[in-house]
């Protein structure tokens, strides 16, 4: 029971309460990049879910048995040789996105997120609890993302997964600038800004209820 | 023993992760390698529509391949080699890229390119490969031009690294075609100083030479040949590109009035972008065996993308015309004199019954005035002569300014007409979507008849008739506008022959 217990808290904890886009604002660079669409923000997200169970099962098993001042350097081969594998696999079944994905897919070898779990959680836990984490912080990733790039794709290119959506496109409704690098932060901060809110109004109902207790 | 524990646990991952990556590996890339050869089949026969009736080969085994070339690939026709296909490999910009080009043999032609892989920057370098006007420019060209000179970046794209990148990786597979098929000599790069040599002994052949001081500091060496021809090294710094040192120099010899020829020695900008600028066959042809006075007027009819480079480039080579006809040849550079020669044909023919009389004022975009006297020796009109900016790149070149007359009437100082004689406000040639300026010509400019006021005309007037941009950098019509209010003060405070 405490088991499951400890598990659906890391699931919370990596999806919604340390989201690693919009609370721990990790993987920028890929979160603002790939999210002009949203099958590629989802191929990135699912990308980025790969590497990260793997990662912290791998460093969870091997975690007492690495001397801690070579910690990072086997973390960095770990990730490293995994992002190879989910590129080779991109290349061989996903060519497309692997190509849309470019450079970007390459670069979550050095993903804060991946190296941050991998350092925070996944060498000091067990393979099952670190298996959820790298889960439910790729789940969080990927939710941030695919939310940003639904934003971005239907508002700013007036497509879903590059269907046109003609009811955007028939009335111009379209801001273009959302597709763009401009368009990334401004969705990115609009978001932001709406789950500070959430939270704190969040945080005050909670005080008030304190208060009447 | 604690050292002794760190090498193991770092031999064990990464050797297991070699593995790991090398068993991937294999799974993987048969299906890749089955996908890129499903692309290489469809694109032989997208670059020889006959070639479904014709056997095609793979003749890899009988090439020496290297690190650039993968296979080789025969199309034959009742016995004769009609197509080689290369697949290859070279270096791009972020990650390698992998092609497929077609070379008709028969009329030795670049037939297509089909970029089969690659990992350049989305949106940037992704963007160029992808961009079908990019891949025409493969469709149908001679070998030797696309490896002298490469192709350009089309509209709406810039990634000129990795078009620097393609442009050189498509040169090494052309030489490896002409070295390999056609079995010709493979091409050997000159030293600066072997090219030096080569140009003393094609110009000024059995002559010595001797350096000669001069004040300019982009020239490097100035020196006269005994037979009374000069020859100059330049330098100048372009956009710098991949070398980081972005100091190229070049040679440009003459004898009398006349540019014997022009070759670069040392690139300092990304040798097949800005480099490519000066090594363009095009363009060093250009150079040879022009009067110097005519080439100062005309220029280079040459372009391509890389403005850093050519910017540079256009107002060195200037100076060193400039320099080489007024302090070597002693003449009044060349670009007053052609102007003031063209703007008394354009007042002969607009006033044929006039006499003009000059009067050498030159104030701001005021370039002279001239006074029109009929057979009664009675003042008809005072015409003035204004040098206005075009805007944009062309304006590099000083005698690139545009140029126009504006006809006022001496009685009323009003405007009696403008014409603009001399239009380089056109940016089609290098930027054929962009037509901004091209209309100065065709500007419907009687709103200007009967102005006497400073002040009265607006760059809206001009710029909702032309189009043309009143955006910083694209001065065409507020330099214009400029110079019409110049002239209407000035007459207004002087009344040049009238009251």
């Amino acid at each position: 029971m405490d088991q499951s217990v400890k598990l659906s808290g890391i699931l919370k904890n990596g999806i919604f309460t340390s989201n690693p886009t919009f609370v721990q604002f990790l993987g920028m660079c890929p979160t603002l990049a790939v999210t002009n669409r949203v099958d590629n923000a989802l191929g990135m997200g699912i990308g980025v879910i790969f590497v990260l169970v793997l990662s912290n099962l791998a460093i969870s098993l091997i975690r007492n048995s690495v001397p801690t001042e070579i910690r990072i350097p086997v973390f960095i081969v770990v990730i490293a040789a995994l992002v190879t594998v989910l590129e080779m696999f991109m290349n061989a079944f996903t060519p497309d996105l692997a190509v849309a994905l470019g450079t970007f897919l390459k670069l979550i070898v050095v993903n804060c997120i991946i190296l941050g779990r991998a350092e925070a959680f996944a060498a000091k836990n067990g393979p099952i609890a670190s298996i959820v984490d790298g889960f439910a912080m790729g789940v969080g990733f990927t939710g941030g993302l695919t939310l940003l790039a639904i934003f971005r794709e239907v508002f700013g290119a007036g497509t879903f997964m590059g269907n046109e959506i003609q009811l955007i496109t028939n009335n111009s409704f379209q801001l273009r600038l959302l597709t763009g690098p401009a368009g990334a932060f401004l969705v990115f901060g609009l978001i932001v800004a709406q789950l500070v809110k959430y939270r704190q109004a969040k945080e005050d109902r909670e005080a008030a209820l304190e208060g009447l207790a | 023993m604690k050292h002794l524990k760190t090498i193991l646990v770092l031999t064990i991952v990464v050797v297991t992760s070699m593995m790991s990556v090398f068993f991937v590996e294999g799974i993987t890339s048969p299906i890749v390698e089955a996908r890129i050869n499903e692309q290489i089949n469809a694109a032989l026969l997208e670059f020889f529509p006959e070639a479904d009736a014709q056997p095609t080969y793979e003749v890899t085994s009988l090439f020496e391949t290297n690190s650039l070339i993968r296979n080789v690939y025969k199309l034959q026709e009742n016995g004769q080699d009609i197509g080689m296909f290369y697949r290859a490999r070279f270096p791009g910009w972020i990650a390698p890229i992998e092609i497929l080009i077609g070379i008709d043999v028969r009329t030795n032609e670049v037939v297509n390119v089909n970029v089969l892989d690659q990992g350049e920057t989305p949106g940037i370098g992704e963007a160029l490969l992808a961009s079908p006007a990019f891949l025409a420019q493969f469709s149908r060209v001679q070998t030797l031009s696309l490896q002298e000179d490469g192709v350009d970046m089309p509209a709406g794209t810039s990634a000129p690294l990795t078009l620097g990148r393609f442009n050189r990786g498509v040169r090494e597979i052309l030489i490896y075609h002409a070295v390999n098929y056609l079995g010709e000599e493979a091409p050997v790069e000159e030293t600066p100083e072997e090219i030096i040599i080569r140009l003393q002994n094609t110009w000024f052949e059995g002559d010595t030479f001797v350096d000669v001081e001069h004040q300019l500091d982009s020239i490097e060496t100035l020196r006269r040949s005994s037979s009374g021809g000069y020859y100059f090294i330049v330098r100048f710094i372009g956009s710098g590109g991949e070398t980081g040192e972005g100091i190229t120099r070049f040679i440009v010899g003459f004898r009398d009035d006349v540019i014997l020829g022009f070759e670069p020695l040392v690139v300092g900008d990304t040798p097949e972008y800005g480099g490519r600028y000066l090594f363009n066959r095009d363009t060093i042809a250009q150079f040879t065996d022009r009067q110097v006075e005519e080439f100062i007027t005309t220029g280079l009819d040459a372009y391509t993308g890389a403005t850093v480079t050519r910017s540079a480039f256009d107002q060195t080579m200037y100076q060193v015309l400039a320099y080489y006809q007024t302090q070597i040849l002693g003449l009044e550079a060349a670009s007053e004199r052609a102007v003031d020669q063209e703007v008394s044909e354009v007042l002969s023919e607009l006033f044929s019954e006039l006499q003009f009389r000059n009067q050498s004022i030159k104030q701001g975009p005021i370039y002279g005035v001239y006074f029109g006297y009929d057979d009664n020796n009675s003042l008809v009109n005072v015409v003035y002569h204004i040098v206005h900016d075009n805007g944009g790149i062309t304006s590099i070149w000083n005698n690139f300014l545009n140029h126009s007359i504006v006809e006022i009437d001496p009685q009323t100082n009003a405007i009696r007409q403008l014409v603009v004689f001399r239009n380089h406000s056109s940016y089609t040639t290098h930027y054929p979507d962009n037509d901004k300026g091209v209309e100065l010509d065709g500007v419907d400019m009687s709103f200007l008849i009967g102005l006497s006021q400073p002040g009265r005309v607006s760059r809206d007037d001009f710029d909702v008739m032309s189009g043309a941009s009143t955006e910083p950098g694209w001065d065409t019509m507020p330099a214009l506008v400029n110079a019409i209010d110049a002239v209407l003060t000035y007459q207004q405070l002087h009344r040049l022959g009238g009251q």
